[in-house]
């Protein structure tokens, strides 16, 4: 029940891991043969009057202010009520949105976007560059507390006008009334590249409501509580806490009129979503459990739609307490990761030997692939000359089926090697303080990031500038060769030279383990065979082309 | 205290009573009661299990194996293997020691406490009364498990957490049940003579009100196990209970949340689940047989 | 009488405070707080550590927690039981808002498990020891000894997944106008799911209690002067009978208050328990707070109500 990190989570806990490990490379075409129309509950006609019903779990704030996205339901919202510059789709590209087109500098400094005109707000009154601006100088406003913030210093400025030294941000750029420039303090051809909740893309909100809005209390305002203005899809309606958020058509949207009239974001467990989606009231639920996609898999009424995972599935050792990498090259070689993940995923996902998953053409396949030797182990411990009189502590946040599974596994396996591991489940919050906040453990269990979006996302865990608190590195790892080809792969667009910069990464990261690398979890959804058109990404981009979905006759 | 009709009003019907006499005509009256026989053997049955469970668990409980996972019920595995292939008999048998422990531990707690307050408040009467009957008020209205949640998030879940929790929250009943008592007995003969003797209050508290007492409160800690057993399984439910990989009934039970295990694999519930309600079932037919037995007029029934 | 309550109301100020002071003492000592439950622990990286405490700062919580405890007690006493740190929405709207669907749920499995509980009690009473008591008897202790998620959780399937004739969970069906009839098929399950922890109760007390009265002197008397039988058991026996019923009842409020925590987390229900499950998660003091306060207030007032009935049903009862 704990509040839950969406999806960059750097935790687990009930029910986290599937929905932070979102993603989908081109997946199968879903539900859209013809010949799907088994009988079932005649729940009504299933036309434009039938409401989209879709499970969402119950871990998440009300707070509909675009710059406090904290939860996966939250970035949800958004997309279907707002839109942004770009949207990223299925196969993990950005494609236009308020944007028309944009381009990015050679050098990667400068990010030029052509807006689309004629866009208007529900309430009628026309988009403009200003409230794109307006949009970004709010997350730049200290009061505001933007979970974007820390991202968008990188333009040039901006850190200026956040300490208040400066009445302007002068990298954010209105060229005309159809272009906008954002320039870049330094290189960095990832800087569109993040997680929903904290990405550089956020969701603009419209100015003429927002400008009279105290930023230190936005979370209070009225049109935080009731969101109505949008350029997205669907307008918020209402929302019924435990209960639903219910939104219903824009017959305006920029990107084409929605089929289906109402949608019901509907908020329960896990456990009660299945029972829903299996008895028909509900159309779509993510992040299902392996053991039931393959118990559906034969359903007439649900498509299983398996997608890769964008995250990867790793155990943080502390690299100060246990410095030597043969140590943790044994722990490597001492799992099965292999049957581990049939036994806990039913191998629904990848077993992966760096973080540098993807785009394809960052991926390289010549790495040491640790396959499942426990002699190999045994002497690679000896040689560390570790004193395995001692006892390791592994801690987890408590409550995601399949660590729960794991982490005996991994202590059997490990006292086979000679390891002596000790198991330290915590409460979520308990589990930030020991691994984030005030960095205090031997060994943690964490999956989902955003990996295979961009090659760059692991520089955020494995650069020395961003050891916790001050960042992403919680094993205090530290490599000065690594973290110089981590700014140099950011500082050019050249794809070749990108490509070769991460092949090297992903050795260093491959030979040095500074976490251990288990798996990328498929992401796996249930949906009616009625809803058409539905192309699942990672997780919060969902809906990405809800506006063509339909329901069968 | 003038509300003590209202507030004393007890949840057993018997309380108000005193049980004087004992031996063979209650043992009798609890043995002719054939289901309290019936459940006290199975409590037996179970203690011994709990007690004996090295001995009897045919594999250690936590061995995994990722050979044989999520097998269904076979030879080498009487009642299957769970998902990383532990063994779910072996399992159910340590789990009797935690769920078992989970109970006696919680319940000897709140027992220690209701009575030591219960007979101070009963014992000295006056404002010392009106303070503990308050303080026992406020215990009393809280949403118990609410309560709970929030204090296993704090200390974290573990077995230990989970029992002294329980145990800390679940005393006013006894507590109630003891002052009651002994504010009939303090002014009955036996104590008057003591207390002219020139006993001490803790003698008399303890040398002759709270003798009297226990007999109510076996009934009610009987009572109690079970409760704390099925406490325990709720807060398995909501993750706050006996952290895996340790067993108990209630984190086994709760495997059922999914709806694959549920239906296929019943192996991994079923064996928990019968446990449960055996337990509960037999230690409240127990319970039931004692009261009874110790009440002088069900007994002739 | 009215004297007596007004006593007792006065005596539940403090014991009102006591709980809170109790509760804002447990959630204050839980690690974590609204700050870093709110944001991903990877973003929360991302931030830095001043980001964090200037957002504490701006929601009081770098104050030291007498401090706290002093000014919400303050509001508290003004009427306010403030705003949540999430969201912002006041505490009194949220909590209230939950006291309707909670009271229903728990007021139907109440009334439903007291109008089963009575009739088969008063069976096993009339014919005690016999096999039909027998079977009573460990059906009621076969209903508690089942826990109440695993109960739901199968009716779910069964009752909504295969059979298909009720609905899930949630309280209406969406889309679609509210009405009565939907909200009562919403209703079944969950009301049924909870009135299984009562009935038990109330079977076993009447019982007990019934046995008792039945052997008293007047209704021996009332037999010998020749009245029907029927007319004995329900006259005398079954109103004494009834009398610590209303008791149990009231007493049996902050276990039915438990039980509803699991069974509207299962059926979904927008109730009291889920409001709280999801404010101790999210470290939300004053919603916590706020809900802990209302219960303990419900249940405060039950048990007036429910000495109030004992007054009325048994004369012989005086209030000093």
């Amino acid at each position: 029940m704990t509040r839950s990190p969406e999806t960059n989570g750097l935790t687990f806990n009930r029910r986290s891991l599937m929905k932070s490990s979102a993603g989908v490379a081109a997946a199968a075409a879903i539900g859209g043969s013809a010949a799907s129309s088994i009988a079932l509950r005649s729940v009504g006609a299933q036309d434009s009057s039938t409401p989209l019903q879709i499970g969402r779990e119950t871990e998440f704030a009300p707070i509909f202010v675009p710059y406090h996205a904290s939860t996966g339901t939250q970035t949800q919202i958004f997309d279907l009520i707002y839109s942004r510059l770009l949207k990223v789709q299925d196969d993990l590209t950005f494609q236009p949105d308020l944007a028309e087109s944009w381009e990015v500098s050679e050098d990667a400094t400068t990010y030029t976007f052509k807006i689309r005109t004629g866009v208007t707000w529900t309430d009628g009154e026309p988009l403009t560059v200003d409230d794109i601006i307006f949009t970004y100088k709010l997350a730049l406003t200290p009061e505001t507390g933007a979970l974007q913030a820390g991202k968008l210093k990188q333009i040039t400025g901006a850190s200026d006008f956040y300490d208040k030294k400066a009445d302007d941000v002068t990298g954010l750029e209105r060229v005309d009334d159809n272009t906008l420039k954002i320039t870049l303090d330094k290189p960095n051809v990832a800087f569109l590249t993040g997680t929903a909740g904290s990405s550089s893309l956020i969701w603009v909100i419209p100015q003429h409501i927002y400008q009279d809005v105290d930023p230190a209390n936005i979370d209070q305002a009225p049109v935080s509580q009731s969101p109505t203005v949008g350029t997205g899809a669907y307008q918020f309606v209402e929302y019924v806490p435990d209960q639903y958020v219910s939104f219903k058509a824009n017959p305006n949207y920029h990107l084409g009129a929605p089929k289906i009239e109402q949608v019901f974001l509907r908020l329960a467990e896990p456990a009660t979503q299945l029972a829903q989606l299996e008895s028909g009231e509900l159309h779509m639920m993510s992040r299902m459990a392996a053991k039931e996609a393959d118990r559906l898999s034969t359903s007439d009424i649900i498509d299983i739609v398996n997608t890769p995972g964008i995250g990867v599935f790793q155990t943080a050792v502390n690299n100060e307490r246990f410095p030597d990498k043969r140590l943790r090259q044994a722990m490597m070689y001492g799992s099965d990761r292999k049957a581990l993940l049939q036994a806990v995923l039913l191998g629904q996902g990848e077993i992966v030997n760096s973080t540098i998953i993807g785009p394809d053409w960052a991926v390289f396949d010549d790495l040491n692939t640790y396959e499942f030797d426990p002699d190999k182990a045994k002497s690679l411990v000896e040689e560390s000359g570790f004193d395995t009189s001692q006892s390791i502590g592994l801690t987890w946040s408590k409550g995601y089926q399949p660590v729960e599974l794991a982490a005996p596994v991994f202590q059997q396996q490990m006292s086979d090697i000679g390891l002596k591991i000790d198991l330290v489940p915590l409460e979520t919050a308990a589990y930030v303080d020991a691994v984030v906040n005030d960095p205090d453990f031997d060994m943690a269990w964490f999956g989902g990031g955003s990996y295979r979006i961009d090659p760059d996302v692991s520089s955020g865990y494995y650069m020395t500038v961003n050891w916790t608190p001050n960042g992403g590195n919680t094993t205090h790892y530290s490599n000065e060769e690594l973290d110089q080809l981590f700014i140099d792969g950011r500082g050019t667009t050249d794809i070749p030279t990108r490509t070769d910069i991460y092949h090297q990464v992903a050795k260093i990261l491959n030979e040095d383990v500074p976490t251990l690398f288990w798996w990328s979890d498929n992401q796996i959804f249930g949906i009616n065979k009625k809803l058409q058109g539905v192309k699942p990404g990672p997780n919060q981009y969902i809906w990405w082309n809800i506006q063509e979905w339909s329901f069968a006759e | 205290m003038s509300d003590q009709v209202l507030v004393e009003t007890p949840p057993q019907v018997w309380t108000n009573r005193t049980f004087a006499g004992r031996g063979y005509p209650r043992m009798r009256a609890f043995m002719r009661h054939r289901l309290a026989l019936a459940g006290f053997i199975v409590v037996l049955a179970l203690a011994l299990i709990a007690i004996f469970a090295p001995v009897l668990a045919p594999y250690d409980p936590n061995a995994v194996d990722l050979f044989a996972t999520a097998q269904g019920p076979s030879r080498a595995h009487l009642l299957g293997t769970d998902d990383i292939g532990r063994d779910v008999l072996s399992r159910v048998i340590y789990g009797a020691r935690v769920s078992l422990s989970v109970g006696l531990v919680s319940v000897t707690i709140y027992v220690a406490i209701g009575m030591v307050l219960g007979s101070i408040s009963g014992y000295f009467g006056g404002w010392i009364d009106s303070t503990i009957q308050r303080f026992t008020d406020a215990v009393m209205c809280f949403p118990s498990l609410i309560i709970i949640i929030a204090a296993v998030a704090i200390i974290g879940p573990s077995i230990y957490n989970v029992m002294i929790v329980i145990g800390l929250l679940t005393w006013p009943g006894i507590c109630r049940l003891v002052r009651g008592q002994i504010l009939q007995l303090r002014e009955r003969e036996f104590v008057e003579a003591a207390r002219a003797l020139g006993a001490s209050p803790t003698r008399v508290i303890f040398a002759h009100l709270l003798p009297n007492t226990i007999a109510p409160i076996t009934v009610a800690a009987t009572f109690g196990v079970a409760a704390a057993i099925l406490t325990e399984a709720g807060l398995s439910f909501l993750g706050l209970g006996v952290q895996p990989p340790t067993p108990s009934w209630g984190n086994m039970i709760n495997t059922a949340q999914s709806a694959a295990v549920l239906q296929n694999m019943p192996w991994l519930w079923i064996p928990a689940g019968v446990m449960i309600a055996l337990a509960v079932l037999s230690i409240n037919f127990v319970g039931d047989g004692l009261r009874d037995a110790l009440d002088p007029r069900s007994a002739h029934r | 009488m009215g004297r007596y309550f007004l006593r007792r109301l006065v005596i539940s100020v403090p014991v009102l405070l006591f709980v809170t002071l109790i509760a804002f003492t447990l959630v204050n000592l839980a690690p974590g707080d609204p700050v870093t439950s709110m944001i991903n622990p990877a973003t929360r990286a991302e931030l830095g550590p001043d980001w964090v405490k200037e957002r504490q700062a701006a929601l009081g919580l770098d104050k030291p927690i007498v401090y706290r405890y002093g000014i919400w007690i303050k509001e508290v006493l003004r009427g306010n039981l403030g705003y949540s740190l999430i969201g912002g929405q006041s505490v009194s709207g949220q909590v209230g808002a939950r006291i309707g669907p909670t009271m229903l749920l728990m007021a139907s499995a109440i009334i439903l498990g007291t109008l089963i509980g009575i009739p088969l009690g008063m069976y096993s009473a009339l014919r005690p020891n016999s096999w039909p008591d027998y079977l009573l008897t460990i059906f009621g202790f076969l209903a508690i000894s089942t826990p109440i998620f695993f109960l739901g959780l199968a009716m779910m399937y069964i009752f909504a997944v295969h059979l298909q004739w009720l609905p899930t969970s949630g309280m209406r069906t969406l889309g679609k106008p509210k009405s009565v009839g939907d909200l009562i098929q919403h209703m079944i399950m969950p009301v049924t799911a909870l009135a299984m922890i009562h009935i038990p109760l109330v079977m076993r007390y009447t019982r007990a209690s019934m046995i008792e009265a039945l052997r008293q002197d007047f209704v021996t008397t009332a037999r010998a002067k020749g009245l029907r039988e029927q007319w004995v058991i329900v006259r005398h026996a079954f109103r004494n009978a009834l009398i610590p019923l209303i008791t149990i009842i009231g007493l049996s409020l902050p276990e039915m208050l438990s039980g509803a925590v699991i069974t509207e987390t299962i059926f979904q229900w927008p109730g009291m328990g889920l409001l709280a499950l999801r404010a101790v998660n999210a470290r939300d003091y004053p919603l916590v707070l706020g809900v802990i306060l209302v219960t303990a207030f419900m249940v405060l007032i039950s048990n007036l109500i429910s000495d109030l009935c004992y007054g009325i049903a048994d004369p012989r009862i005086r209030f000093k």
